[in-house]
């Protein structure tokens, strides 16, 4: 069994009971960082046991914003390096075994075709480099919705209220390369 | 199409470490103002250099005496010092010093250091803080500025020396307002009293004539060109490019909507740069406001970066009934531009300010996901744990700039 949280857990109450009031009394700057710390800490016990989970969303969500911009500049070139790193992904995807430092170098690789195709669409038709710029947009609506559950324990975002649970958020495109390879 | 390395998450640390040709490829992309790409270079040939060391309270004041000594300064006597929290990107001293003014004869008072760390969230020129405060003292309330270390001769990194200026940056009563003041709620009572003094300090900044005056450390773009706003798209290019560790589409989409829709510069003003609650300090009894902060992104362009600076939503807060935006906590949104063009007699233009709205969220993405990561990644700044904190920022930003970008594409 894992004893991450404990240790963690373990930790702060040591900065927080033990170092904390042994500070200098003339020191502002280590008493601040030291909150912060602690602050982090809890922050990063709350996210352990979704640290996996995030890197399969990552992927998933970048392999579907890969799809999104091939189907927005079909034909274009830069679309073959899309093509393989969607195959990639949904390769990874489908092994539950995956590991992480893998899932990560897949989504880097995805993010990268995709950035190359937008930093070239200024040589596109104005049509498809609109329809490109629009498939970007509402593709990174997903991940930008995750981040803001993942990062809310910081305390700030100005609307807490409208954002959807973490673990909702992960699970939104389980299922995506299945359902994809099925149409395809 | 580029080559993909064997590790391409890795690939992106080529910035903790950069080249000669990696740093002189960027310079040349991304054109900006000479202060600026002097400042951005330094930090780039300095990268790879050690991690910033704590430095002591006895090495400060060591290094002032150092400073004070070789300036001149007559039978010098520094007592109290003391760290200041607060800040993000500086490393802040209080002292008092007492001296023989030439003009004012035996002096005492209590002074701040300013000081760069190993490398910052923001890469910034002190001698353009200290032109800046020179400048505005008398206009609106500023510290009076004394000294300057322009490139670290006595303090390892540049340094600036003023005034301290007593006040609070928000009333001890509120929990808002957690990172340097941001979305501070000041309550209904001080926010009537502040409120006046915030725009009419605004409108002194934007309409400062400063024709008879020579900046050294600021280029003047030209008006009715769009250089003002490239130098500026430039920067927060150059940034992102020099201090990333990934690829981000909606960057790129960003990016190519600047670069083809950069407006012209009407009317040159300065431009604060940083134009908000959390850098001014106020008289919490009287609600007078005391000093304006924080000049280091100042610069000379277009007022419109300023108004979209201070209406983006971290900025501010909605009423308890959800109803009300307000402007840095203290004006409706709905009166802000209204109330700005009566007292500075400058039009608001909204497609400049859209564009300076979206300028904004790449350059608060830039420095929240790219700067604070890698400086903190190499341990280069006293408040690397503050850093690593702000990405928690970075969302919201992000959701601000695709609602932005879709309804101008």
């Amino acid at each position: 069994m894992d004893h991450s949280d404990t240790g963690l857990r373990a930790i702060c109450k040591s900065l927080t009971d033990v170092i904390a009031p042994s500070l200098q009394p003339d020191d502002p700057l280590a008493r601040e960082q030291l909150g912060l710390i602690v602050h982090y800490l809890e922050f990063l016990r709350s996210r352990l046991d979704h640290l996996h989970a995030r890197e399969r969303f990552q992927l998933a969500d970048a392999r579907a914003l890969a799809a999104r911009v091939r189907n927005a500049v079909q034909g274009a070139s830069g679309t073959a390096t899309l093509e393989s790193t969607i195959a990639a992904a949904d390769d990874l995807l489908a092994d539950p075994w995956a590991a992480t430092g893998d899932l990560r170098e897949a989504t880097a690789r995805a993010n990268h075709a995709v950035s190359e195709i937008v930093q070239a669409a200024p040589g596109l038709p104005a049509e498809v480099s609109r329809r490109l710029s629009l498939a970007v947009i509402d593709g990174s609506g997903d991940r930008i919705a995750m981040e803001r559950a993942w990062y809310l324990p910081m305390g700030l975002d100005p609307s807490p209220a409208e954002i959807l649970p973490l673990e909702t958020l992960l699970r939104r495109h389980a299922g995506d390369h299945e359902n994809s390879a099925t149409a395809e | 199409m580029t080559a993909a390395p064997a590790s391409l998450h890795d690939s992106f640390n080529i910035r903790d470490n950069p080249t000669p040709e990696f740093i002189r490829a960027i310079r040349d992309r991304f054109p900006v103002e000479r202060e600026v790409d002097e400042l951005l270079t330094r930090k780039m040939q300095n990268r790879s250099g050690p991690p910033y060391r704590r430095i002591t309270l006895d090495e400060l004041e060591a290094n002032l005496s150092r400073m004070l000594t070789d300036l001149g300064v007559a039978n010098f006597v520094i007592t109290k010092p003391g760290w200041f929290t607060g800040g993000v990107s500086k490393i802040q001293m209080g002292f008092t010093l007492e001296w023989d003014d030439p003009a004012k004869g035996r002096r005492k008072e209590r002074l701040v250091l300013r000081m760069d760390p190993s490398e910052g969230s923001n890469t910034t020129s002190r001698s353009r803080e200290y032109e800046l405060l020179e400048a505005f003292r008398g206009i609106i309330p500023v510290p009076a500025v004394y000294w300057l270390d322009p490139d670290g001769r006595w303090f390892t990194q540049p340094a600036l020396i003023y005034a301290f200026a007593p006040g609070v940056t928000k009333s001890r009563a509120t929990q808002t307002g957690q990172v340097s003041g941001l979305g501070t709620n000041f309550g209904p009572e001080l926010r009537a009293k502040l409120a006046p003094q915030f725009m009419a300090h605004l409108a002194a900044v934007h309409d400062f004539d400063f024709s008879s005056r020579s900046f050294s450390t600021m280029d003047m773009p030209e008006a009715g060109t769009t250089q003002a706003a490239l130098w500026q798209l430039n920067r927060a290019r150059r940034i992102w490019e020099e201090d990333r560790g990934e690829d981000f589409p909606l960057m790129d989409v960003a990016a190519n909507w600047l670069e083809a829709n950069v407006p012209l510069l009407d009317h040159a003003s300065i431009v604060h740069g940083d134009f908000r609650s959390g850098n001014f300090l106020f008289d919490e009894e009287t609600g007078q406001i005391g000093a304006w902060l924080d000049w280091e992104r100042a610069h000379i362009g277009d007022r419109h970066r300023d108004l979209a600076w201070m209406t983006q939503s971290t900025m501010g807060h909605y009423s308890e009934d959800g109803k009300t935006y307000f402007v840095c906590g203290l004006i409706p949104l709905d009166e802000f531009f209204d109330r700005y063009t009566r007292t500075s007699g400058l039009s608001v233009d909204p497609d400049r300010l859209a564009w300076y709205r979206i300028l904004n969220c790449y350059q608060i993405i830039a420095s929240t996901v790219a700067t604070a990561n890698r400086v903190a990644r190499l341990g280069k700044s006293h408040q690397d744990p503050l850093l690593t904190r702000v990405k928690g920022m970075a969302p919201t930003v992000e959701l601000e700039l695709s609602l932005c970008l879709k309804e101008r594409l």
